[in-house]
């Protein structure tokens, strides 16, 4: 029997209107959860529509599995200006 | 401090601080008294964020409702009132149900224009489902009324270009003010400011220079807007401009903190910082009269 090896998931944390880390750096089919730490609400919103949080509240998080290797520009619909990148690789296990 | 007290501290006072416009371009504050000044003729609320649970305001319904209640106390009924968007905190059927509801106490007809909070998710059509523009037209409009041009904008469609009213937009608003005379006051609104108040925080409109290209000829224009939860005014030639105070709650002054967002004031300070506005147009010339629910 052969077990997938689950990756464990890297966390974007949504501190003081920025994305912590701006940059993150995953394997294709690692999950990425984005946690939202402010009192006001955020989303992580895909510069081509890739991916969509919808609205998080303050201690909301929701997750997104890459799937695809490639750069994904990312931001928040609410407050435009905090922008983020997630920055998936080749499994080459 | 608890939610009952939290409620019964809701009185409001009704006193406030005018501020007029005047014709040379120079704002000038005057106390006003609880009883005190004309019949408005009409009134603006913004940013009521139903659903927002934090502990800036721990009861924003509550808030709210205080603000339709002055309103609806008031002797002689403003025209319409004019909700300048983030009418709710996520978009959420849930809180547009909320908002509607309350909204629909109101004596007085209902203006409602959308702000980014109403708009994200999903499901960006839940706006206009609850709050459907006049006679199935598009989310934009205009009405003449009391020998004024009202007219109704919408610039936080573009989530990447927040504030953004878009060349469609543009265009409409170009062809719908050809034919109103320079001597007709206009009053415009919309829910991110017109101008770049403070672009380092988001309060600006991008293309907003273009919609205040097509006013500028114009004798008189009033701009009245949301989104930054204070009063803020500005003056641009002929064309005034005024955000308004949240009913939920307030958010720092630009550049007095290191980002915006929910600013958490003791209760007292709270309802100093939260309330609805009346307008008066003296001589096509808003003025303007916050009000603060404590």
């Amino acid at each position: 029997m052969i077990h997938a090896i689950a990756l464990a998931a890297a966390t974007v944390h949504i501190r003081n209107f920025a994305f912590v880390p701006s940059r993150l750096k995953v394997a294709v089919g690692q999950r990425v959860r984005f946690v939202n730490d402010d009192d006001d609400a955020h989303t992580a919103t895909s510069a081509t529509r890739a991916f969509d949080s919808g609205g998080l509240d303050t201690g909301d998080s929701w997750t997104h599995v890459f799937l695809k290797p490639g750069t994904y520009a990312y931001f928040c619909a609410l407050h435009p200006y905090m922008r983020g990148t997630v920055v998936v690789s080749a499994n080459k296990r | 401090m608890r939610r009952d007290d939290f409620l019964s501290h809701l009185a409001w006072t009704g006193a406030g601080i005018a501020y007029a416009m005047s014709p040379h371009g120079l704002f000038t504050g005057r106390a006003v008294g609880a009883t005190g000044g004309d019949a408005p003729l009409f009134v603006q609320i913004s940013d009521s964020h139903i659903g927002f649970h934090q502990a800036a305001n721990p009861d924003v319904t509550a808030t709210l409702r205080a603000s339709v209640d002055a309103i609806n106390a008031l002797p002689v009924q403003p025209r319409f009132v004019v909700h300048t968007g983030d009418v709710t905190h996520l978009a959420k059927s849930e809180q547009f149900d909320t908002a509607k509801q309350l909204l629909g106490t109101l004596r007085a007809r209902t203006v409602v224009l959308p702000g980014e909070h109403d708009t994200i998710g999903a499901k960006p059509n839940a706006f206009a489902s609850f709050f459907a523009p006049p006679k199935g037209g598009a989310s934009w409009y205009s009405w003449d009324e009391a020998g004024a041009h009202f007219v109704a904008l919408v610039n936080v469609f573009d989530f990447e270009k927040m504030g953004l009213l878009g060349s469609e937009q543009l265009a409409w608003l170009e062809r719908d003010l050809r034919g109103v005379p320079t001597t007709t006051p206009v009053v415009a609104f919309a829910h991110v400011p017109l101008y770049a108040l403070y672009p380092e925080w988001g309060w600006t409109t991008e293309d907003g220079a273009k919609a205040l290209a097509l006013l500028a000829r114009f004798d008189r224009v009033t701009v009245l807007n949301g989104h930054i939860h204070q009063v803020i005014t500005h003056v641009e030639g002929n064309i005034r401009f005024a955000t308004a105070a949240a009913t939920a709650y307030p958010q720092p002054a630009p550049g007095t903190a290191p980002k915006p967002g929910p600013l958490t004031l003791p209760h007292d300070d709270l309802l100093r910082a939260i309330g609805y506005r009346r307008v008066t147009l003296n001589d096509g010339v808003a003025d303007l009269d916050d009000r603060k629910l404590g």
